[in-house]
C-alpha cells in the first residue's frame, strides 16, 4: 500500500519536473513578454507580494466566491428540497430549471450588467449561477433516491410528516447533497474568474486581464497558478468533508473527485 | 375511511371476534398487472390470530405470504371479503403493530442506540425517555455494549437483533416479522431464532411471522399457516402442540416437520414447479 502511494507520487512530482523542463525549454526561443521562463514566473512572486498586488485581488475574490456560493447554498438547498419531497413543485418548476442549466453562466454576464451595473454584484451573479443549478439538481435527485424502506420504516412507527422529512429524508439525502456541494464548489471557482475578467475592477480575474495591459506575462501566469492553487485547495477540503460524511454514514466515498 | 361500518354477517356470529387480533374472512386481494387485466394473488382466505400467538406464514416464495402481511398490517386493503382487527373492520394501520423487514431498515446515520430510539420518539417520547427506553431493549436483546456504534460497524446478526430491539422498545402489540433472517447464516439464523422465542415467552406479543423455511416454521410458530400459489391461498393451518424452546432433533419436532413435508407433497401434485 505505502510503496504504491509512494509510487504514484514519485510518478507525478516526475511529470511536474518533465513539464517544467519542456517549459524551460521552449521559453528559450521566445520574448519574456511572450513567454516567460517558470523562473520568471516564479520570481514575479515576490514582486507581487511587496507590492500587495496579488494578495489583495485574492481577498476580494475570496469574498465574491463565498458570497455567491453562499447564496447558491442558502437558496439552492431548500429549492430543491422543496422540489425533491414535493412532486407538484417539481412539476411546475423543474422545465425552468432544466431549461435555464445549460445556458452558460457567462451567456448572462450581458444581462448582468444591464441589470446590476459594474463592480461586485454581476461577478458574484455569475459565480452564484454556476453553483446554484449544481446544487438545486442534486439535492432534487438526492431526496428522490431516499431509500423508500427507510420512509417505510418511519411510517410504520406512526411518524410525521415533519419528523419524517428532517430526521429521515435530510440525514438520509444529506451525503448526495454534499457531494452536489463539492461539484458546485468546482464549477463556481472556474466560473469566478471569467466574471471578474468581464466586468471587475478587482479580483484575481482582473489582475489577469490587468497584467496583459502591461505586457506582464509573468504576472498574467502568476495569477493563474493562484488560480489553480486555491481551487485545489478548496477542492481538497470539500473532498475531505465529503469522505468524513460518507464515513460516518457508512457509505462507501462518492465517485466525484 | 374510519365512519365507514361494514361489518359482515359472519364476524357479527363469532362471539370470540373481540378477543382475536386478527380474523380474515374470504380474503381476495387481486392486482394490476403491467398488460391491464387484474391477477388474482391471493384466494378467499380464511385466518384467526388470537393475542399473544405466534404464528408462522409458511410457502415458497411468490405464494403471498407478504401479501397477508401487507393486509393485516393495513398496509394494502382486500379487493373482496373481511378483515377485522379486534373485531373492527377498515381500520387504519396502528403505529403498536409494527414490521421487522428483511432488510431490517436501520437509519445507517444513526448509532444503534438512536435507531432504537426512533420508533418510541416517532409515538411522542422526548428524547430522554427514549433513549432510556431504547437501553432497556438493547439490553434484552444483548446489544447494550454497541450502543454507541453506527449499523455499518455490526454484523448482519446484530444488525437484525437492533431492528428488533427498535421494534420491542414501542411495546407493541403485534410485531410483523417478513423472513427476517433469511439473508443471515445458518448459525446466526439459530441463535436469533432461540433468541425471537425468548423475547416471544417473554414479552407475550402476538407475532405473525413469514418465513420460506420448513424447520424455522416449526421451530417458532405456535400454528404454522401453509400457504400454496397460482393463486396464492391457505392450505392448512396446522397447531404445533410442542413445548417450546424444543431441541432441533425432538421427535415431536421431526414429527411436524414431516407432516408439513406431506403438505407440500400434496402441493406438488398439483404444482409440481414448487418442489421443495
Ligand atoms: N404491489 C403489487 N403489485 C403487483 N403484484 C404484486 C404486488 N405485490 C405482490 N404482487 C404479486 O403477488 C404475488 C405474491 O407476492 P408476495 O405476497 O410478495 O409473495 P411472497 O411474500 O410469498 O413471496 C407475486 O406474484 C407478486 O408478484
Ligand atoms: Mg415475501
Amino acid at each position: 500500500m505505502w510503496t504504491i502511494n509512494l509510487r504514484a507520487q514519485l510518478d507525478g512530482w516526475l511529470a511536474f519536473l518533465l513539464v517544467l523542463l519542456l517549459w524551460t525549454g521552449v521559453a528559450g526561443f521566445y520574448t519574456p513578454e511572450q513567454l516567460p521562463s517558470p523562473l520568471d514566473v516564479l520570481k514575479a512572486f515576490p514582486e507581487l507580494w511587496e507590492a500587495d498586488m496579488l494578495g489583495k485581488h485574492i481577498l476580494v475574490s475570496m469574498g465574491r466566491f463565498l458570497t455567491a456560493y453562499g447564496l447558491a447554498v442558502v437558496i439552492g438547498i431548500p429549492l430543491g428540497l422543496w422540489m425533491g419531497w414535493v412532486t407538484r413543485a417539481r412539476q411546475a418548476l423543474d422545465p425552468i430549471i432544466q431549461f435555464l442549466r445549460p445556458i452558460s453562466p457567462i451567456a448572462w454576464f450581458p444581462l448582468a450588467v444591464l441589470w446590476f451595473g459594474i463592480g461586485n454584484a454581476p461577478a458574484v451573479f455569475i459565480i452564484f449561477l454556476a453553483a446554484f443549478f449544481p446544487v438545486v439538481v442534486t439535492t432534487v435527485s438526492a431526496v428522490r433516491q431516499v431509500n423508500p424502506l427507510y420512509l417505510k420504516v418511519a411510517y410504520d412507527f406512526g411518524a410525521g410528516p415533519l419528523m419524517v422529512f428532517r430526521q429521515v429524508v435530510l440525514p438520509a439525502a444529506f451525503p448526495q447533497m454534499m457531494n452536489g456541494l463539492h461539484i458546485a464548489v468546482g464549477t463556481a471557482w472556474i466560473h469566478l474568474v471569467a466574471g471578474e475578467m468581464l466586468g471587475a475592477q478587482s479580483g484575481l480575474g482582473y489582475f489577469i486581464v490587468d497584467s496583459r495591459n502591461f505586457l506582464r506575462t509573468d504576472w498574467i501566469i502568476a495569477g493563474m497558478i493562484m488560480v489553480g492553487a486555491i481551487g485545489l485547495i478548496i477542492n481538497r477540503l470539500m473532498r475531505t468533508a465529503e469522505r468524513w460524511i460518507y464515513r460516518q454514514w457508512g457509505q462507501e466515498a462518492g465517485s466525484h473527485e | 375511511m374510519n365512519n365507514v361500518k361494514k361489518v359482515s354477517p359472519e364476524a357479527e356470529l363469532d362471539p370470540r371476534s373481540r378477543d382475536l387480533v386478527f380474523q380474515m374472512r374470504g380474503v381476495s386481494k387481486s392486482f394490476p398487472t403491467p398488460e391491464g387485466p387484474l391477477r388474482l394473488v391471493l384466494d378467499d382466505v380464511n385466518l384467526d390470530i388470537q393475542q399473544g400467538e405466534f404464528v408462522c406464514l409458511l410457502g415458497p416464495s411468490g405464494c403471498g405470504k407478504t401479501t397477508v402481511m401487507n393486509l393485516l398490517a393495513r398496509f394494502i386493503t382486500p379487493t373482496s371479503g373481511t378483515l377485522l382487527v379486534h373485531g373492527e373492520p377498515l381500520v387504519a394501520p396502528n403505529p403498536k403493530h409494527v414490521t421487522i423487514f428483511q432488510e431490517h431498515g436501520l437509519f445507517p446515520w444513526r448509532t444503534v442506540i438512536d435507531n432504537v430510539a426512533f420508533g418510541v420518539q416517532a409515538q411522542g417520547a422526548s428524547k430522554s425517555d427514549a433513549r432510556e427506553k431504547a437501553i432497556k431493549y438493547l439490553e434484552l436483546v444483548g446489544l447494550q455494549e454497541v450502543a454507541t456504534l453506527f449499523p455499518h460497524q455490526l454484523s448482519g446478526g446484530m444488525r437484525q437483533r437492533v431492528a428488533i430491539a427498535r421494534a420491542l422498545a414501542v411495546e407493541p402489540e403485534v410485531i410483523f416479522m417478513d423472513e427476517p433472517f433469511s439473508a443471515l447464516d445458518a448459525f446466526t439464523r439459530y441463535r436469533l431464532q432461540d433468541e425471537m422465542l425468548r423475547i416471544w415467552q417473554d414479552q407475550k406479543t402476538t407475532i405473525i411471522f413469514v418465513t420460506h423455511d420448513i424447520d424455522e416454521a416449526v421451530y417458532l410458530g405456535q400454528k404454522v399457516v401453509v400457504m400454496a400459489p397460482n393463486p396464492g391461498r391457505i392450505e392448512m393451518v396446522l397447531p404445533m402442540n410442542i413445548a417450546r424452546p424444543c431441541e432441533r432433533t425432538d421427535s415431536q419436532f421431526l414429527y411436524y416437520r414431516r407432516e408439513i413435508f406431506k403438505a407440500f407433497q400434496l402441493v406438488h401434485e398439483w404444482a409440481p414447479e414448487y418442489a421443495i
